[in-house]
């Protein structure tokens, strides 16, 4: 659907997308900084936005949560935790945002 | 492309179109003192003889064509390589140029044999659509094999992926499943240096829910 297709675009010969549960997606970046991975998430948000529904005229928008091993997160087992906390802060801060774990 | 099959191949190519070069002075001599024997030599040029140079100079363009895409397949053979994209591009492009190039010589070389020298019953002017046409089946036949070479290198890759075991694909979102990511993202952090450092994005539709919630009909539609 479109949703998966935008994130793979988005991804496509950075990384590998995955349906992590439920609504949630994610993409590994292998050799990405955080920098570099903030840069693919903004592509991913933008792309999303760019979708156009019959059903949702005003469109799509989605809630991205960036980290990075080691850069901003040290601990490796804790990579997921962090990347899908600041998916959450950037859900409650009403979306269509990036947020970057750590820097919350 | 890499310098030394791109040198190898010039090499090969600059052999094959001396070898055929000297065929072509040698054929045309041929026809040449036929003509004198018959003894034809002053009569004006007729069809026929311009037939016969056409089909001189037309074998050379063939050569030439064929032992310039020919140059390439050795080289890239002998390297153990096959072409990238971008090469094989490269090659098609050298080998049009080749093609173009010869044309224009063969083209110039016929008009230097017929010269001032008269002409009877030759029907329009020699030019290089005439040389062209007289190069027979070359143009095509190398295209064809450039096209195989492509798909057979193409074929390895694909091959390989076939002997790979099979990712497990999310039918809905042809994405890859959390089995997967967790197997994926265990990998890396082990593989450590060689795949940092590493982004993990994740990622929430704020909509979704009203879109799965839609009835099954319309959920169709927005699929694409």
């Amino acid at each position: 659907m479109a949703f998966s297709d935008a994130v793979l675009r988005a991804c496509k010969g950075k990384g590998t997308a995955y349906r992590y549960g439920g609504d949630e997606l994610c993409i590994l970046l292998p050799n990405h900084s955080i920098d570099e991975s903030l840069a693919v998430a903004e592509r991913v948000r933008r792309e999303v936005r760019a979708i156009r529904t019959d059903e949702l005229l005003d469109g799509l928008s989605t809630s991205i949560g960036v980290a990075c091993f080691p850069e901003s997160c040290a601990d490796s087992s804790k990579l997921v935790w962090e990347a899908d906390t600041a998916m959450y802060i950037s859900k409650k801060a009403g979306g269509d945002r990036v947020s970057e774990a750590g820097h919350i | 492309m890499d310098e030394d099959i791109k040198k190898y191949a010039d090499s090969l190519y600059e052999h094959a179109r001396m070898e055929s070069d000297r065929a072509l002075q040698a054929e045309r001599a041929q026809a040449v003192q036929r003509r004198a024997g018959l003894d034809r030599g002053d009569l004006p040029l007729s069809g026929p003889d311009i037939q016969i140079m056409l089909g001189i100079f037309g074998n050379h363009i063939e050569r030439c064509m064929v032992g310039r895409f020919d140059s390439y397949e050795q080289a890239y053979s002998q390297a153990s390589r096959t072409p990238s994209e971008q090469e094989f591009t490269e090659i098609l492009n050298d080998w049009k140029r080749v093609r173009v190039l010869e044309i224009e010589h063969s083209t110039n070389a016929m008009r230097d044999f017929i010269g001032r020298r008269a002409m009877v019953g030759v029907s329009g002017p020699i030019n290089q659509t005439t040389l062209e046409n007289s190069s027979g089946s070359g143009h095509d036949r190398v295209l064809q094999k450039w096209k195989i070479w492509k798909a057979k290198a193409q074929l390895k890759p694909a091959a390989a992926r076939i002997a790979e075991p099979k990712k497990r694909r999310d039918a809905l979102l042809s994405a890859y499943d959390r089995a997967e990511f967790d197997q994926d993202l265990a990998k890396l952090i082990l593989k450590g240096s060689g795949a940092l450092p590493l982004g993990l994005v994740f990622m929430d539709l704020d909509k979704f829910k009203s879109i799965n919630d839609a009835p099954a009909d319309t959920r169709r539609a927005t699929a694409r």
